[in-house]
C-alpha cells in the first residue's frame, strides 16, 4: 500500500463533502443541513483515521505498521507476548489424523511426537513446526523464489531477480518431480503440508507471528514446492559460491605462471578427508576426456560479480571408533556453520512413529530430520568444497535471442517471463532466457547495465535432488550397509556424510554428484558453443571416496580438500578449508586408546586455536625486529609476541593479529582491487604459502606508492596501518578492545530487523579455528552424540526453539551456545511419565 | 456523572467486543454510547478517549509485567522509544479512535448549547 493510494482515497473523501455541500434540499433547513456536513466531515476523519491505521504507511522509505491493528493490546503485536516457552493448547482437534498424536515438551522445549503411523507423525511434525516457526519458513521461500520485494518494496529487487535469474524455482521443480515420483516419500510430504496448512487455516490476526503484523501481511498456504525450495535455499548456500569470472579475469591479467602460483587448486600441505588408501582405489575408474587446446577466453575483462553465498558456509564432523573412547562406544560430533540467524535455522525434534524413531535437527519446512541420530546410528554433514557452478558463454545467433550456437547448429532457446511484485510500486518483468546449459544470469541489463556478454549458469542445483528422499532412509537407518543405501539418494548439495553405530561402525563418503570433468573445467568461464565444454557424464556413486572404520581410529571433515590428487577424478576446489581439518586431525590423534569422552568432543568444538596465526605470526614479529629494533618495547608488539594463538574473546592480541593481517593483504594484493576487473585475492593459506616461498615478482610492490616496496616493508606498512586502526576503532567505540568486542558476533533476524536480533555477543572463535565462530557466522548447531544402547546426546542452537521473539524459548540457548554448554538430549522413544516434561498436547483427529 | 457512566460503558463495551472484533470497534462502541448518551462535544470525544485509552494502557502493562517486558523492549527499541512511551502511545492511538467516534455521534445530536449546558453541570 502506498501513500498515494492514501491520497485517492482522501480525494474522493473531498469530492463527496464539496457534492454535499452544494446539494440543494429546499424542504431542510439550514441548521439541520449544517449539522448532516458537521456530521458527514466528522465520520469523514473518523473513517480516514480507522483507514490510516488499518494499513502500512510508508514514510521516509521507511515502512510503518498498520499502527491500530498492530498496537491493539487485544490482537495486536501485544498478543505475542507470551512468559511462558511452550504456550501451546493441550488439545488440538486437527482434520486429516488417523488416530490421535502425543506430543511431550520437554525442560529443553523439545517436542517428542509419538504416532500411530508415518503419515500421522509426518502431519503433526508439519503442524508443531508451523506452530513454533511458521513466519520463518514461509518467509524464507519467499528468499529463496526471489519474492522478497512483494514484503519489502524496491530496496530486495536486485537480489529477487537474481534468484529468479539462477533458476532457484526452476532447480525446487525439479526436486520436487523426483519427489512426486517416489509414491511413499511424496505421500509423506503431503501429509506434512496438510500439517502445516491445518495450522495456518486456525489463524486469527490476534495468533499471527508477529513479522506478519509488522510488515503486514498474512502467511499462504503451504505447498509440496515450499518444501522442495528450502531444500533449493540450502542447496544454494552450499553451492552458490564460485570464482569462475574472478579466475578467468586473473589468468587473462597475470598469465598462466603466475595465476598457476596465486590460485593453485590443491594447497601445498593438505590433510584430505578420504586420502587414497595405500592399496589404490578399489573401482575401474571411466576415462576422462582430454584438456581442450584453449579453455581461456581472453575477450575484457569482468567487472562485477553477482552476490554469493558466504564462501566460510561449512562445517566440522568427525565419529571416533569404540578403541579410541572411554566407554568403548564410537562418538559422532557435528557443527554446521552457516550464517547465524534468528529465528534459528534448526529445529530440535524427536520423531516416533512404528519402524521409524529418530531424533535430532529438523529443518523448519522439510520433513524428517537432517542432522541426528535414531537407536542405531547417528549421522551428521559437512560441504564438499567443490566448485559445483560453472558459467557458459553464449552466442546468440539473433537480436531476439531465440537461437544460439552449439555444435555447429542452431539451438532454440526457452523464455520465461518472471513477474516480480514490488510492494509500493509497479510489477516488475525480467525475461529469463534458458539455454540447455542453463538460464542466462549475466546479460547486457544485469548485474549492472554496462555488462556485453551473455553467461547461463551450470549448476548441480538445477538437477532433480532426492536429498529428501535420502534423510528418510537415514533417519530409519539400522546399520553401515542402510548408511549406504540411504546416501545412494543423495545428490546434491555435495556432503561428507560422517556416521557412526551403536554397532561399533564409523565411516564418512564424499557424497555427492560430480561429472567426469577434464581437468581444469570449470575454473574459467567456458565457450558455451562447443560441444568439448559440456560437463561430461556423473561418475558412478560407488567411485566415491569413503572411509569405513580406518586404522587412525576416527573419520573427519571440515571442508578441506576431500581427496588427494591420487583420486582418479579431476576435482576442482571451490573455497575449501586449510586449517580446521588439520587442527582437528592433530587433536583426535593426539587421544591415546581409551581416553576419549563426550566432554572431550565438547571441548574440540570449542577450541579457539588458530593454526593461520601460528603459521604466519612468527615471520612476521621476524621481519619487524629486522626492520625496526625498536619494535620490542611497543605494547601491541609485546602483546602479540606472548599470544598462544587462542582466538579468545577477551584477549587483545588477535584483534592486533587480524587488522594487521588484513592490512598487509590489502597492501600486498592492491593488484586485485580493481573497480575495472572482479578479482579475489589469494587465500590466506597461499598467501603465506608465498611469503615463505617467494611472491611472484612484481606483485609486493604496492602501486599505490611511489617507492618501490620489499615484503618486509608491506608488513611495516601493515603494522602502522594497524595501530592506526585500532586508534580509530578505540574512538568510536566506547569500549574495551578485545576479541569480543572488536568481532561483536552477533545473530541476525531474517528481515534484518536489529531489534528482533541479538548483538554483541562476546564469544570466543575465529573462521579459521575448529570454533568457526565470526561476525555473523558461525556454528548453527552443536552435538555430540555417544552410541551406547540407546543413543546419548548433548546439543545446543544459537537461538531457541520458538521462532517467536516475544516468547523466552526465542533465544534460551544463545548464551549456553556462546559459554560452549549443551543441553543433555532426552531421546525418549516412548511417552513418559515424568517431571522432565513440562506440557503434554495431543492432537486428536476431527472429521467434520 | 454522565462522563463516568460513559467511560465505564465503553470501557466494558470495548473489552467484550475487542476480544473478538479489529481494533476499529473501539470507534464503534464510543460512537453508540454517545449516540445514546448525549453530551457537548468535549465530553462525546473524551469519554471515547479516556476510556479505550486507559483500557487499552492496562491492557498493554499487563501484558508488559506479565511477559518481563519481553516482546516491548524489542518493539519499542524497533521504534527507537522507551517501553513505557510505546505503550503511552498504544494507549493514544486507541484514544484517538474512540474519541473520534464518540465525536461523531455527538454531531448527530440536535441539543442546543442551553441544554446541554444544563445537563453537563
Amino acid at each position: 500500500m502506498s501513500i498515494y493510494d492514501h491520497k485517492s482515497i482522501y480525494n474522493s473523501i473531498g469530492i463527496c463533502i464539496k457534492k454535499v455541500l452544494s446539494f440543494r434540499l429546499v424542504n431542510f433547513d439550514y441548521k439541520f443541513r449544517m449539522r448532516i456536513i458537521k456530521f458527514l466531515i466528522t465520520l469523514s476523519i473518523t473513517l480516514g483515521l480507522v483507514y490510516t491505521l488499518n494499513n502500512q504507511l510508508v514514510i521516509n522509505n521507511q515502512p510503518i505498521p498498520p499502527l491500530g491493528k498492530f498496537l491493539d493490546p487485544f490482537q495486536g503485536f501485544w498478543q505475542n507476548a507470551t512468559s511462558d516457552p511452550v504456550p501451546y493448547s493441550s488439545e488440538e482437534g486437527l482434520e486429516g489424523l488417523t488416530a490421535p498424536v502425543k506430543i511431550q515438551y520437554d525442560s529443553a522445549f523439545v517436542p517428542h511426537i509419538f504416532a500411530k503411523n508415518k503419515e500421522d507423525l509426518f502431519f503433526a511434525q508439519g503442524f508443531i513446526i508451523a506452530q513454533h516457526r511458521l513466519w520463518q519458513m514461509d518467509f524464507q521461500t519467499y528468499a529463496a523464489s526471489g519474492r522478497i520485494s512483494e514484503l519489502i518494496g524496491k530496496q530486495a529487487l536486485q537480489f529477487d531477480q537474481l534468484q529468479r535469474r539462477k533458476g532457484m524455482v526452476y532447480g525446487a521443480e525439479k526436486a520436487l518431480e523426483a519427489m512426486a515420483n517416489d509414491p511413499e516419500l511424496y505421500a509423506y510430504i503431503l501429509k506434512y503440508t496438510e500439517g502445516v496448512n491445518s495450522y495456518i487455516n486456525g489463524l486469527k490476526y490476534k495468533d499471527l507471528p508477529v513479522e506478519y503484523k509488522l510488515l503486514d501481511y498474512t502467511p499462504e498456504p503451504w505447498t509440496p514446492l515450499k518444501s522442495a525450495l528450502l531444500l533449493q535455499y540450502m542447496i544454494d548456500n552450499l553451492t552458490g559460491w564460485d570464482q569462475d569470472i574472478e579466475k578467468t579475469n586473473a589468468y587473462n591479467l597475470f598469465g598462466k605462471d603466475i595465476f598457476q602460483q596465486l590460485y593453485p587448486n590443491y594447497s601445498a600441505e593438505i590433510d584430505p578427508i578420504a586420502p587414497t588408501p595405500s592399496t589404490g582405489w578399489d573401482f575401474d575408474s571411466l576415462k576422462t576426456t582430454p584438456t581442450p587446446d584453449s579453455i581461456v577466453f581472453n575477450d575484457g575483462f569482468i567487472s562485477e560479480v553477482t552476490e554469493m553465498p558466504d564462501p566460510d558456509n561449512g562445517s566440522n564432523n568427525w565419529a571416533v571408533s569404540g578403541w579410541k573412547t572411554k566407554s568403548g562406544n564410537p562418538i559422532l560430533s557435528s557443527d554446521m556453520h552457516l550464517g547465524l540467524n534468528l529465528p534459528s535455522l534448526w529445529f530440535l525434534i524427536e520423531l516416533s512413529a512404528p519402524d521409524y524413531n529418530t531424533m535430532g535437527f529438523a529443518l523448519a519446512g522439510n520433513v524428517g530430520v537432517v542432522a541426528g541420530f535414531n537407536q542405531y546410528n547417528a549421522w551428521a554433514f559437512t560441504d564438499v568444497s567443490r566448485d559445483e557452478r560453472d558459467w557458459y558463454k553464449i552466442t546468440f545467433t539473433d537480436e531476439n535471442k531465440e537461437e544460439y550456437l552449439f555444435d555447429g547448429t542452431n539451438i532454440k532457446t526457452s523464455k520465461v517471463v518472471e513477474e516480480i511484485k514490488v510492494r509500493g510500486s509497479e510489477t516488475v518483468y525480467d525475461t529469463v532466457i534458458y539455454t540447455h546449459h542453463g538460464p542466462i544470469v549475466y546479460d547486457e541489463s544485469f548485474p549492472s547495465i554496462e555488462g556485453t556478454d551473455y553467461y547461463a549458469l551450470k549448476w548441480i542445483g538445477h538437477y532433480p535432488s532426492r536429498v529428501q528422499k535420502a534423510l528418510i532412509e537415514l533417519n530409519r537407518s539400522k546399520n553401515y550397509t542402510d548408511y549406504l543405501k540411504a546416501l545412494e539418494n543423495w545428490d546434491a548439495p555435495a556432503q561428507h556424510v560422517a556416521f557412526a553405530s551403536v554397532s561399533g561402525d564409523i565411516a564418512i563418503r564424499v557424497q555427492g554428484l560430480w561429472p567426469n570433468k577434464w581437468k581444469n573445467q570449470g575454473l574459467f568461464i567456458m565457450d558455451g558453443s562447443q560441444k568439448s565444454m559440456e560437463w561430461p557424464e556423473f561418475i558412478p556413486t560407488d567411485h566415491y571416496a569413503f572411509q569405513h572404520n580406518p586404522n587412525r581410529g576416527f573419520v573427519s571433515s571440515a571442508n578441506q580438500h576431500s581427496v588427494d590428487q591420487s583420486y582418479p577424478y579431476w576435482q576442482g576446489w571451490a573455497s575449501p578449508d586449510n586449517y580446521r581439518g588439520r587442527r582437528i586431525n592433530s587433536i583426535l590423534s593426539g587421544y591415546d586408546s581409551a581416553s576419549i569422552t563426550p566432554k572431550h568432543m565438547m571441548e574440540l568444538q570449542q577450541d579457539d586455536y588458530g593454526i593461520l596465526p601460528s603459521e604466519v605470526l612468527p615471520l612476521l614479529l621476524d621481519s619487524m625486529r629486522n626492520v625496526r629494533s625498536d619494535i620490542t618495547t611497543d605494547s601491541i608488539f609485546t602483546s602479540l609476541s606472548s599470544w598462544n594463538y587462542h582466538y579468545n574473546a577477551d584477549y587483545f592480541a588477535p584483534v592486533a593479529f587480524l587488522s594487521w593481517w588484513q592490512n598487509i593483504k590489502r597492501l600486498l594484493w592492491d593488484e586485485m582491487r580493481n573497480e575495472e576487473i572482479a578479482l579475489n585475492s589469494p587465500t590466506d593459506y597461499q598467501t603465506i604459502h608465498l611469503f615463505k616461498n617467494g611472491i611472484p615478482s612484481g606483485l609486493v610492490d604496492n602501486k599505490h606508492t611511489a617507492m618501490s616496496e620489499t615484503l618486509n616493508d608491506i608488513i611495516s606498512m601493515g603494522y602502522d596501518s594497524m595501530k592506526h586502526d585500532l586508534q580509530i576503532w578505540i574512538k568510536k567505540n566506547e569500549k574495551e578492545l578485545n576479541w569480543g568486542n572488536y568481532k561483536s558476533t552477533s545473530i541476525i533476524h531474517l528481515a534484518r530487523i536489529p531489534a528482533l536480533s541479538t548483538m554483541n555477543i562476546h564469544v570466543n572463535g575465529e573462521d579459521d579455528a575448529v570454533n568457526s565462530t565470526k561476525r555473523n557466522h558461525g556454528p548453527s548447531q552443536r552435538i555430540v552424540v555417544e552410541m551406547s544402547n540407546p543413543p546419548q546426546a548433548w546439543a545446543v542452537i544459537p537461538g531457541g526453539q520458538s521462532g517467536n521473539p516475544g516468547n523466552p524459548a526465542y533465544d534460551n540457548m544463545i548464551e549456553a551456545w556462546r559459554e560452549g554448554s549443551y543441553l543433555k538430549m532426552n531421546f525418549l522413544q516412548e511417552p513418559v511419565d515424568s517431571n522432565i516434561i513440562i506440557l503434554n498436547q495431543t492432537l486428536v483427529p476431527d472429521k467434520q | 456523572m454522565k462522563f463516568v457512566v460513559k467511560l465505564i460503558l465503553i470501557i466494558g463495551l470495548c473489552y467484550l467486543l475487542q476480544l473478538v472484533l479489529p481494533f476499529w470497534i473501539v470507534a464503534v462502541a464510543a460512537f453508540l454510547v454517545n449516540l445514546v448518551i448525549k453530551t457537548n462535544g468535549w465530553s462525546s470525544f473524551f469519554s471515547g478517549f479516556f476510556a479505550v485509552a486507559i483500557l487499552w494502557f492496562i491492557v498493554a502493562s499487563g501484558i508488559d509485567s506479565r511477559t518481563d517486558s519481553i516482546l516491548t523492549e524489542r518493539i519499542a527499541q524497533l521504534f527507537s522509544l522507551s517501553s513505557f512511551l510505546l505503550t503511552a502511545i498504544t494507549a493514544i492511538v486507541g484514544g484517538l479512535v474512540a474519541g473520534m467516534g464518540g465525536l461523531t455521534a455527538r454531531m448527530l445530536h440536535t441539543q442546543s448549547k442551553k441544554s446541554k449546558s444544563k445537563y453537563y453541570s
